[in-house]
């Protein structure tokens, strides 16, 4: 039984205090990528329609090595827009990752929109868990409040 | 108290929401802390079996216990349910941590 939201994709945004141009570019440039993205112990970048990446992750945390993704450029259309695959352990097979920027009055406005990602693979618990869950955490916040 | 792994402390999380009686306690408890007899009340079940529902989810450390004289007083705690929550979601954990990361970055740059 698949809970309703379960296979909707993950939409993340913020303003960044930067041009467009400068947004888009730190997606694509391993030198970035490496300070914002990290740690990352490799980075390889094949920067048009069809090349593919390579980042390698070190963990934050103690348990497992590191995390390989890896996928290939889709759409690369500076400013406004990348999509890209994405592959890694934790994905089922390929995910696509779309993110848009435009123009805002702070700076540029990035939606990052990730799609195709699993719902079962994550393990037979998760399914149905997320509603539930944040109910929960929601009212323990505020008792804690 | 032993250290447990982040990974046995979500089964532990998981295991004990895995019966409707302590799902309904936690939701109970979702309201505002409660004491034992009230959060057992609701249940056609006696308190001996109540209060080993309410010590499992004590186990897995959703619940935290005051004692105040003769009242044992049962509060929801935040922390586990935010682990299975992470767990729960980890590509919107991931992406949120990532840019604000990016956002550092240009901050910092400019």
């Amino acid at each position: 039984m698949n809970m309703p939201g379960t296979d909707a994709p993950v939409i993340v945004q913020r303003v960044l205090p930067v041009t467009p141009d400068q947004a888009f570019d730190a997606w694509l440039e391993p030198s970035e990528l490496r300070d914002w993205m990290g740690p990352l112990t490799e980075v390889e970048v094949d920067a048009r329609v069809g090349g593919r990446f390579r980042i390698v992750m070190g963990r934050d945390d103690a348990d497992g090595g590191p995390i390989e993704h890896k996928g290939e450029y889709r759409e690369l259309d500076r400013p406004n827009r990348l999509v890209f695959t994405w592959v890694s352990q934790y994905t089922d097979g390929e995910s696509v990752v779309t993110v848009d920027l435009s123009p805002d009055p702070a700076g540029t406005r990035l939606v990052l929109t990730h799609e195709g990602l699993p719902s079962e693979s994550r393990d037979g618990h998760a399914e149905g868990w997320g509603q539930f869950i944040d109910r929960y955490v929601e009212s323990a916040e505020r008792q804690k409040a | 108290m032993v250290e447990r792994s982040g990974a046995a402390l979500l089964d532990d999380t998981y295991a004990s929401l895995s019966h409707p009686v302590r799902r309904e306690m936690v939701e109970i408890l979702s309201e505002a802390p409660q004491r034992v007899t009230e959060v057992a009340a609701p249940f056609a079940i006696s308190l001996a079996a109540a209060s080993k529902h309410i010590r499992m989810l004590e186990r897995a450390g959703l619940l935290e216990r005051h004692i105040t004289g003769r009242d044992h007083v049962l509060s929801l705690r935040a922390e586990p349910l935010e682990a299975a929550a992470d767990w729960i979601d980890p590509y919107r954990r991931f992406w949120e941590s990532k840019l604000d990361r990016l956002d550092e970055h240009f901050r910092r740059k400019g």
